[in-house]
């Protein structure tokens, strides 16, 4: 999922504007999907398997 | 309210799905064993099961609309607010006249209130026809022109639109959102009193946690017969319903993404929406925004509110069948696709629950259906009663015709019984009144529960087919509202809807072979199938003589329309008068010609 970082404004290009006002708002993006952990089951047997 | 009420409102109102659901199971269960029970019997109670928990769920809400009475309006302190406010105006190849004639008369009615320098108005346009790109740029100066120069009001079009409708507020908020308090979110066809925009403010204002404040809009403008049984419908249902919904919602209330207000910062702050991973229809844009903000709002602590006693917030709705199942095409894909959100972390049980109440009012179509192939199918797998069990003694099998009636009555009940009690409700508290009186209230309620019960096998039918599109990867895309749309022609109709005569005609072949016994319950969801496009047709026609005469689906706003409906209507009709300049004449896109192609 691509995020965009708090206070970073995507560029814009817009066609035709009458004078919108410039006073940007971050808007972050928000976190709907669960990321996939399948690794959170796999790395500590991996860690434990691994050679000291 | 307090939070034990909500939860206590909650768990009554889901226990009264869950027990009709239960007695609908136990007369099905009686009835279906006077001839042997079998597997697909079974699977009959649990699809009737669910489709009778989703109807009661629904009268449900009408219940506690009902029995909790008229809520008080909500007073705010009469200070005048301090905020400032962005009117945002979202436009997408829409009739460019029209909608701005919306803008130049809430800008008035705003000004008659005295507090009009603190809302300024932008129209963000996401059009790509270069053609009413053209128009829009020319009516914009007209609407200057007309309100005066003085008045802020900002016209913005995208190259491109990601994101759509939510891209398209998005992308205000992060060029100018740091400016303005609070933001009210409109649609190219809403219209909002002066007074009422005050108000929003005032409510805003004088609760610090509320993020989002939405009204009940009425349908206005409906011309045809179709068009004003759902508007009879919006204004004179609808705010029951809403009540109802309004003490079950708790914090997490309802956005229905326009005629809403937002405080900036809390949208922006939790609305940011991604891209879902994946192709349409279950993955990129999110094409229902509205409920996942209302979600996201709720997530971040702040309360999300639907005050159903707020007046003089409009919209307008379709006027033929074929326009209604287009939006309700659009509306599946958006509504299925929350299944991909449902599990997001950290959302609040109730929008989880809300999530699955918009996919169960798709998918209790498919369930329906599913309920009357099992019920034709079941008689021909049936097996040869045993007469004679124990040798000697003949048992006969019990005919349990009782609890079949029980069933149908219930379930029509659980239909138009909320209809029944929001007109003896209106009789006794004078409501009626305001829409011709009760002799025309009860008029109005009868043409249209006849109405809605014939067309309903033919929406069940465009909802399945909805959802089997959307399951099967059909992207509906982002089509241009249709609200001009007027007379469906019989030839239109036909091009719509000649599937559904088929699978009428189909039905209505298979009963008499499996199931005759069964064929006059059949015939009550086939026959109107088998006029689908003469009913789809017939119900686009205007019916202005109906009201006129008879004062058929009359509604307060027509009896006593808003002076904001006046004046726009004003304004539009002078300004196609005088228009000074020729502009393309040929239909905008997105007529009705369009829609039956789409249908198809």
């Amino acid at each position: 999922m691509m995020r965009v970082p708090e206070g970073q404004t995507r560029s814009r290009h817009p066609v035709e504007e009458s004078g919108l006002p410039a006073a940007p708002m971050a808007m972050p993006e928000q976190m709907l999907v669960r990321q996939r952990v399948r690794s959170l089951f796999l790395r500590p047997l991996i860690e434990w398997f691994a050679p000291r | 309210m307090g939070f034990h009420m909500v939860t206590l409102r909650r768990s009554l109102s889901v226990s009264f799905a869950i027990v009709m659901a239960a007695i609908a199971s136990f007369l099905a269960v009686g009835f279906y064993y006077s001839d042997g029970l079998q597997w697909l019997d079974l699977v009959r109670v649990a699809l009737l099961a669910v489709t009778t928990a989703w109807l009661a769920w629904g009268a449900g809400l009408a219940l506690n609309g009902l029995l909790a009475g008229r809520q008080r309006a909500i007073r705010a302190p009469p200070i005048p607010s301090a905020a400032t406010t962005a009117v945002l105006v979202p436009v997408y190849n829409e009739d460019p006249a029209k909608t701005f004639s919306h803008v130049a008369a809430m800008v008035k009615s705003l000004y008659r209130t005295g507090a009009g320098g603190r809302f300024h108005f932008a129209i963000l346009s996401d059009t790509n026809d270069p053609r009413i790109a053209a128009q829009e740029a020319f009516w914009f100066a007209r609407l200057k022109q007309e309100v005066g120069e003085k008045h802020r009001i900002y016209y913005r079009r995208r190259e491109t639109n990601p994101g759509k409708k939510a891209g398209n507020i998005a992308d205000f908020i992060r060029t100018s959102g740091a400016l303005y308090d609070y933001l009210i979110i409109l649609d190219a066809d809403s219209l909002m009193e002066g007074a009422t925009m005050v108000e929003m403010v005032r409510r805003m204002d004088a609760d610090p946690e509320l993020g989002l404040l939405q009204t009940l809009p009425k349908v206005i403008r409906a011309r045809s017969f179709f068009g004003r049984a759902i508007q009879f419908s919006a204004s004179y249902y609808s705010p029951v319903f809403a009540r109802g919904l309004a003490l079950l919602q708790g914090r997490e209330g309802p956005f229905w993404g326009h005629n809403a207000i937002t405080r900036t910062r809390a949208f922006a702050q939790s609305c940011g929406l991604p891209v879902l991973p994946g192709k349409p229809p279950f993955g990129g844009h999110i094409l229902s925004h509205d409920y996942v903000e209302a979600a996201l709002l709720a997530r971040n602590g702040w309360k999300v509110r639907i005050d159903p006693d707020l007046r003089g917030s409009f919209e307008e709705g379709p006027d033929n069948v074929v326009d209604y199942a287009k939006r309700d095409r659009r509306w599946c894909q958006g509504n299925l696709q929350h299944g991909r959100i449902i599990a997001a972390p950290e959302l609040k049980p109730w929008s989880r629950f809300v999530f699955l109440q918009g996919i169960m009012a798709y998918v209790a179509a498919p369930l329906w259906a599913l309920f009357l192939i099992a019920s034709i199918a079941a008689p021909a797998m049936q097996v040869i009663p045993d007469y004679f069990p124990v040798p000697g003694l003949p048992v006969f099998p019990r005919v349990e015709q009782a609890n079949a009636l029980a069933l149908l009555t219930g379930v029509v009940g659980l239909l138009i019984g909320p209809k029944i009690l929001v007109l003896i409700d209106g009789a006794i508290s004078g409501r009626n009144r305001r829409f011709g009186g009760t002799l025309r209230c009860f008029l109005s309620a009868v043409v249209e529960i006849a109405l809605t019960s014939v067309l309903a096998p033919i929406m069940m039918l465009f909802q399945t087919r909805a959802v089997l599109q959307v399951l099967a990867g059909a992207d509906a895309g982002w089509p241009a509202a249709n609200r001009e749309a007027g007379r469906v022609r019989l030839g239109e109709a036909w091009a719509a809807s000649w599937w559904i005569v088929a699978i009428g005609s189909l039905t209505i072949g298979a009963a008499y072979r499996l199931a005759p016994g069964f064929l006059p319950y059949i015939m009550l969801v086939a026959g109107p199938q088998l006029f689908a496009p003469v009913l789809i047709s017939a119900t686009s026609l205007a019916s202005h003589w109906l009201y006129r005469h008879l004062g058929l689906f009359a509604t307060t706003e027509e009896l006593a329309p808003s002076r904001v409906m006046r004046q726009q209507e004003d304004i539009l009709s002078r300004w196609r008068r005088n228009q000074g300049v020729e502009l393309p004449t040929e239909p905008l896109p997105g007529a009705a010609s369009a829609e039956t192609e789409k249908l198809r």
